[in-house]
């Protein structure tokens, strides 16, 4: 039976999965053996990744933080095409680690609800190793989970959540409305 | 184009660029980027575009095409010992993303804008016809859906609920009792929503199946 990330044969690693993990190295020299390469279960410390080292280095006017993803201005003037490009950078950088340790993309930017709020995470992956998990990408040192991810992120580790709206239907072992058990989301931070 | 107008690709045109391309095919376009076609009896080649527009830029759809088989006396059985209401076409029994079934095996998007819609949309269908439609074709059975759901490549639509329900349709009872048994066994004392919603799945299941 395959492992899902709903209920059961749900695989859980390790204990790693129950909590926020920051993944890439700080050192932010491309030619560290690890620099900026984030590390998934599964995968050893050399895990190959792929693409030049895109941490840091935007030139964007905004706060990088990546959660302004459409690129429209705020209030404050942040905001732009920069955060846009560097986020889609890291989601491709990761999207390409991932394949490269072994496991495999299957959808992006599924909604989840949990704990009374909605969070759509940059992809659902089944990781090097077999386990099917959520991950969010966050590229530059200012990027933050949003309020919503700060809450629902905990509750899909613990007691997973809904998976609702038209991708999680076109997403591969995801059902729309039907509850997922207890599932990994890693939150990849690159600098 | 007028200063100011905005080029954004809809989801409505690109399923209707898509459509036009793939209706020779004998796919029919549904609700929501979503394309069916009838590959034998009670079997249906599915095709899902998984779009993302949080990290592109303003207008432009990044698709990853999910490629799937359905079983409709499978995906009937399992609506019902849900008590869920049966949908004609969603989701798929089994997918997979069209990047995995290339020679490159590898998580594949094409991404759409306004200026190179036709192109792109012609292009990823070309795939489509060429790595995609084989596979659909060669697995649209209830045996060769069995075999994805228990192995794959392609990945079951939460397998712990269609499996059981694969088994039993092929006339193989004590298979199907096993793989309920044992998902049931797997979940220990989970007490969440999901756990919940199949130890209900399953006691529905083994009072039809007795």
């Amino acid at each position: 039976m395959p492992a899902t990330p709903g209920v059961p044969g749900s695989r859980r690693d390790n204990d790693r999965d129950d909590r926020p993990v920051a993944i890439g190295a700080p050192d932010r020299s491309p030619s560290g053996p690890n620099a900026n390469r984030p590390q998934f279960p599964g995968a050893g410390p050399n895990a190959p990744g792929a693409g030049p080292n895109r941490g840091g280095n935007s030139a964007s006017p905004g706060d990088n933080n990546g959660n302004n993803k459409r690129g429209d201005a705020g209030p404050s003037g942040r905001g732009g095409a920069g955060p846009v490009k560097k986020g889609a950078d890291g989601v491709a950088q990761v999207r390409r680690d991932i394949e490269a340790a072994g496991g495999r993309v299957l959808g992006s930017e599924i909604t989840v609800d949990a704990g009374g709020v909605r969070t759509r995470p940059d992809l659902f992956a089944q990781l090097p190793g077999g386990q099917l998990s959520f991950v969010e990408v966050k590229n530059g040192p200012g990027a933050r989970l949003t309020p919503n991810q700060e809450r629902a992120f905990p509750i899909i580790r613990s007691q997973g959540g809904v998976p609702r709206g038209a991708n999680a239907d076109k997403t591969p072992g995801l059902e729309s409305g039907v509850p997922i058990g207890p599932t990994p989301v890693w939150v990849v931070r690159l600098p | 184009m007028r200063c100011g107008d905005k080029q954004v690709v809809t989801s409505k045109e690109l399923g209707d660029e898509v459509g036009a391309l793939l209706a020779g095919d004998g796919f029919r376009k549904r609700a929501g980027t979503i394309f069916t076609a009838d590959l034998a009896d009670d079997v249906l080649g599915w095709l899902g575009l998984n779009e993302a527009t949080q990290h592109t830029g303003t207008g432009e759809i990044e698709v990853n095409p999910v490629l799937g088989l359905r079983h409709q006396s499978i995906e009937r059985t399992v609506a019902r010992l849900r008590d869920d209401k049966f949908h004609a076409y969603k989701p798929a029994t089994v997918a997979i993303p069209l990047g995995h079934l290339m020679p490159e095996n590898t998580f594949r998007v094409w991404l759409f804008r306004v200026e190179d819609l036709a192109a792109t949309a012609r292009d990823m269908v070309g795939c489509l016809r060429e790595h995609g439609l084989p596979f659909l074709r060669r697995h649209a059975t209830l045996a060769a859906i069995t075999r994805q759901l228990e192995s794959g490549p392609a990945e079951g639509t939460m397998p712990e609920y269609r499996l059981p329900v694969a088994y039993h349709l092929a006339g193989e009872h004590d298979r199907a009792m096993a793989a309920l048994t044992g998902e049931l066994d797997s979940l220990g004392d989970r007490q969440d929503a999901a756990a919940d919603y199949y130890r209900r799945f399953a006691e529905r299941f083994r009072e039809a199946a007795a």
